[in-house]
């Protein structure tokens, strides 16, 4: 697994990072505490960032439904899918102008990822 | 548009008979969202998106968060709910409606030829797609679901000389059918042209190209094919395979549907300088197999 150097990076390397997951019988595990630690992040009541927390919440119904063992190959790629468009839309919120996302939040996100998925 | 959305709530409030989200996408992880419930979801005319992922309530299902899919070829006529006063668990955030692109972009894509990364001189026009998706509050009369065909035209490009292409990428998710125009401006010069279909991936190659090689390339016209381009020259691409006029070399077999076209375009390296020269282009996409409205 590779360590993210930015949020676009962590994007176009999830497929391989959580596939080694996915081998490894922890996607779920890893999964459900990556969207749990960085979920308070991205407030409800900040509504510029719900980008983020709704690809949260897509992450999280997913790997709540998951096995622990013998995970569908499905599930893998739905994870797949919602980490890297988490990754790029956070990115992009954090590029813009003007900001949506905060470089606070953004350092988060990009910290959490890599504790979890690198 | 893109970020921050417009608020759909206005769109209900102000009596409106739908909500239109009507943007270029922003990045390749653009998702949107709508507090109001509607009755149908359909493409939207001007879309290049041709697949749109929806997430609404659903009390029924586990973590009462559903999921379906419209696309330029099925709307979903019935009610979507969005039940603000319940929440999604496991995450225990309110519900609403999603509204996801579920066609990868990513905005950092560059092309290459022949298998070989790019000289550095090399440019591309990349045309962002457009997400297109209308929420319906009233009863639909009726749904039609193709799209408008497109057209892309440039008067004016010059190829960058010294070996290196100008490419044009433009979306083409779930079209059936392209026109491909070249026109020559100066007629002492020849060109090189190459067309491509790309899929693409949501993972960067190991060839070290960075982030946005993430293509995945089927030559349509492969450049030993339109080499010392002196006349215009019209390609059709149909389902996938093209169709170039005159044929003058084995057609490559049916390929299905692509993500994006790109044309790339340089000054042929045979015959002259390899100067900087201009040409036009002119793109026209359809959703219909034959091309135009059926």
């Amino acid at each position: 697994m590779t360590v993210a150097v930015s949020l676009p990076d962590a994007a176009v390397i999830a497929a391989d990072n959580l596939y080694t997951l996915y081998i490894g019988g922890t996607l779920k595990t890893k999964s459900t505490a990556f969207w749990q630690s960085i979920q308070d992040t991205f407030p409800e009541q900040q509504v510029d960032s719900h980008p983020v927390s709704n690809w949260l919440t897509l992450i999280a119904n997913t790997a709540d439904q998951m096995p622990v063992a013998n995970v569908p190959y499905r599930d893998l790629d739905s994870m797949i899918e919602f980490v890297y468009r988490l990754c790029f839309v956070a990115s992009q919120l954090n590029s813009q102008t003007p900001k949506l996302v905060s470089n606070v939040q953004a350092a988060a996100l990009l910290a959490a990822y890599n504790a979890q998925f690198s | 548009m893109s970020y921050p959305q417009p608020d759909a709530n206005k769109y209900a409030a102000n009596g409106y008979d739908f909500f239109r989200l009507n943007t270029l996408l922003a990045s390749g992880g653009d998702i949107y969202e709508s507090e109001q419930s509607g009755l149908a979801l359909a493409i939207g005319p001007d879309s290049d998106i041709a697949n749109v992922g929806i997430n609404y309530f659903d009390q029924q299902v586990t973590n009462f968060l559903a999921e379906l899919h419209v696309s330029h070829s099925r709307s979903f006529v019935s009610r979507v709910d969005a039940n603000n006063d319940k929440v999604y668990a496991p995450a225990q955030r309110p519900g609403r409606v999603f509204i996801w692109p579920d066609d990868r972009w990513n905005p950092s894509f560059f092309p290459f030829v022949d298998g070989t990364y790019l000289p550095a001189s090399s440019t591309q026009i990349l045309e962002t797609p457009r997400l297109d998706v209308i929420q319906y509050f009233t009863n639909p009369p009726s749904l039609v679901p193709l799209r408008n065909d497109k057209t892309w035209f440039y008067q004016t490009i010059a190829t960058p000389g010294s070996g290196g292409y100008a490419f044009v990428t433009i979306p083409y998710y779930g079209r059936r059918y392209a026109k491909i125009l070249f026109g020559n401006q100066i007629l002492a010069h020849s060109f090189d042209m190459v067309v491509y279909g790309v899929d693409l991936q949501q993972q960067k190659l190991q060839g070290g190209g960075g982030i946005g090689d993430v293509g995945q390339f089927t030559p349509l016209i492969p450049f030993s094919a339109y080499h010392g381009l002196i006349d215009s020259v019209q390609v059709i691409v149909k389902n996938g395979a093209s169709q170039p006029t005159p044929v003058s070399h084995a057609l490559p077999s049916e390929g299905g549907m692509f993500d994006l076209l790109t044309v790339g375009v340089r000054t042929s390296t045979s015959g002259s300088t390899g100067a900087p020269q201009e040409f036009n282009l002119k793109i026209i996409t359809s959703d219909v197999p034959g091309g135009g409205t059926p």
